[in-house]
């Protein structure tokens, strides 16, 4: 589903990936753990194509596309879906307005009310601003309620767990297990362990200094939760 | 270039010929805008003016409004008003409201800085006086149609009394060559007066003197190469919001000129202009705003924000602040920007075009100025 071969990445011309490698099945979950400023964030950032981010060298095939010649919202089509760190409050554009016209633009359906029903959401942020007054949690939750609407072939949750308490962790983690299934896969990329208790990664890799430094099963991440990245 | 249109106005029959003369003299002395004069610095310096447009004649069929055509009022019954309103002609109204109105006209032209403020008192059309009586409430459209592309110069004088409620929006039909509108409010105690602004012209001024506990808000959307707007809070707890939003593009250029005098204690004034500019299209903001030492407890605040989306176009902010009283809440701001990259990328990422996502950008921005109008 998701091929990155030898990926080199800067950031206003410093180097932050250093040929990174990494291959994603369908079907699959890999977690990508490491120590800040390794290039996590970065690494999510290039894949859903932030126009900030520049691609130095490598190559990343998505589903058999070659991503880093699609636009941002050609790769939301063709089924990528990446989850914000921080999520933004826009204003002027209500919630309602912005999920009925994402889902149009990627010829989806979804039933919004019963999606937000299902991740504690209440239905009166469908006509508040995109994001306006919303808590940490909220923010974040309002990002799994879009991924579990688009239904992504892949999704990458970039810190999704940073700033929630247990009961949100949980909340979230309903939601990304209800979606998992054969036919997609999932990036998520943490820097805590205790998300992974809740969805269960196929592969945890470690990403220092730009590159996968160690590969393992859910045990590494046990590992490093115990020991640290050093 | 201005004084052979002004030889061939010379009609000694005419009635508001002292008025003209006052207005002319004032011209005179105050002069076209010169070159880096800062109240005009940002005005394209061509200036050109068309022979002055005469009264139509002929039939007009009736408007609900106060309806100039060319910049000459048309009396009942083209000008359709609800009961008790009256508009009268200025000649006729400086015959029934003279102790009022001459003093006005007098105050107005003495105090008047702007040459073209002044250059419509000797060039206007046949002006008109709309008085509210005390408690009357009306919601009424002000009506500038252009015939031809000639000079207009259409003036307007509002008397709000006593706890009057008006809401004027004025727009315009046809296309003007040259309008130079006057429009002048006075609201006594505990008047209300929203002006929303939705008409095509060159020239503004807007002038408005407010008594005690009386408000006017403006909403300025209209599409004009300068407005100068004036507001005098004369007696305690008046108060005043002034709000424009400018969307440009092209060639075009629209400047804001605001004043607030805070002359009473206890008043209260809010300024908010925002522009989106496209192409090679200009904005200005000048905001002054003036505390007199008497003017206590005054609340002042301005904001300008332009949104920036063509690298050729140009803003210009200005804010000024005058106080001369010690305890006073005040505040000025500007912003020069663009459309925010993080947000245009959350709505891609998220499948919606670039162009959807701009549209909505913009929109939210022009929204916090559109909803007062609404």
């Amino acid at each position: 589903m998701l091929e990155i071969k030898h990926l080199c990445a800067s950031v206003d011309g410093k180097p932050i990936l250093k040929r990174l490698t990494l291959s994603v099945e369908k079907g699959q979950i890999h977690a990508i753990m490491g120590p800040n400023g390794a290039g996590k964030s970065t690494l999510a950032k290039i894949l859903a194509g932030h126009p900030a981010y520049e691609v130095t060298s490598g190559e990343v095939w998505f589903k058999g596309q070659d991503l880093l010649e699609m636009s941002p919202e050609e790769r939301a089509h063709a089924g990528l879906f990446m989850s914000f760190q921080y999520p933004l409050e826009i204003a002027g554009v209500t919630n309602r307005q912005f999920l009925e016209a994402a889902l149009k633009a990627q010829k989806k359906e979804g039933e919004i009310e019963k999606k937000m029903a299902a991740l504690q959401i209440p239905l009166e942020f469908l006509d508040r601003n995109i994001n306006e007054g919303f808590s940490g949690g909220e923010k974040k939750r309002n990002e799994i309620l879009q991924m579990a609407l688009f239904n992504p072939d892949l999704a990458i949750l970039d810190e999704t767990d940073s700033g929630l308490d247990i009961d949100a962790i949980r909340i979230v983690a309903k939601g990304v297990n209800e979606m998992r299934g054969k036919e997609n896969a999932l990036l998520i990329i943490t820097h805590y362990q205790r998300l992974l208790d809740y969805i269960r990664p196929d592969f945890v890799h470690v990403l220092a200094d730009g590159k996968i430094a160690r590969t393992g099963g859910p045990e590494l991440a046990l590992e490093l939760e115990a020991k640290g990245y050093a | 270039m201005l004084e052979p249109l002004w030889a061939d106005l010379l009609d000694p029959k005419d009635p508001l010929i002292a008025l003209r003369q006052k207005g002319w003299d004032r011209f005179t002395e105050i002069g076209l805008p010169r070159p880096k004069q800062e109240a005009f610095q940002y005005l394209s310096k061509k200036l050109v003016f068309p022979k002055r447009a005469e009264r139509k004649k002929g039939a007009v069929k009736p408007v609900e409004g106060l309806v100039f055509i060319d910049g000459f009022f048309e009396e009942s019954p083209v000008s359709l008003l609800p009961p008790p309103l009256v508009c009268l002609p200025l000649e006729k109204a400086i015959r029934s409201y003279g102790l009022f109105l001459q003093s006005r006209l007098a105050k107005t032209l003495n105090e008047e800085i702007d040459p073209f403020a002044a250059l419509n008192g000797a060039f206007q059309g046949g002006g008109a006086f709309l008085y509210l009586p005390p408690k009357c409430k009306a919601a009424l459209h002000l009506v500038q149609r252009f015939t031809s592309e000639e000079m207009t110069n259409p003036r307007l004088h509002i008397y709000l009394g006593r706890g009057s409620q008006l809401h004027l929006t004025q727009i315009s039909e046809g296309k003007s060559g040259f309008c130079n509108t006057v429009l002048d409010f006075v609201l006594d105690e505990g008047a209300q007066l929203l002006f929303c602004d939705r008409g095509e012209g060159h020239f503004q001024a807007i002038r408005s003197t407010l008594k005690r506990d009386s408000k006017f808000k403006a909403i300025l959307l209209g599409d004009n190469t300068r407005t100068s707007i004036k507001v005098q809070l004369a007696e305690e707890n008046s108060e005043t919001e002034l709000l424009g939003l400018a969307c440009l593009k092209g060639n075009t250029e629209s400047h804001i000129h605001a004043t607030v005098e805070h002359i009473a204690p206890h008043t209260r004034s809010r300024q908010h202009f925002k522009s989106v500019l496209k192409g090679q299209s200009r904005f200005s903001f000048e905001g002054k705003i003036h505390v007199r030492p008497a003017a206590q407890k005054t609340e002042a605040y301005q904001l300008n924000n332009n949104l920036l989306l063509s690298d050729e176009a140009t803003a210009h902010a200005k804010p000024n602040l005058e106080i001369f009283a010690d305890d006073v809440k005040a505040s000025h701001g500007a912003t020069v920007g663009q459309l925010d990259e993080e947000q245009l990328f959350y709505f891609r990422s998220r499948g919606v075009s670039l162009e959807q996502a701009k549209e909505w950008l913009i929109a939210g921005f022009c929204k916090e100025i559109l909803d007062h109008a609404r």
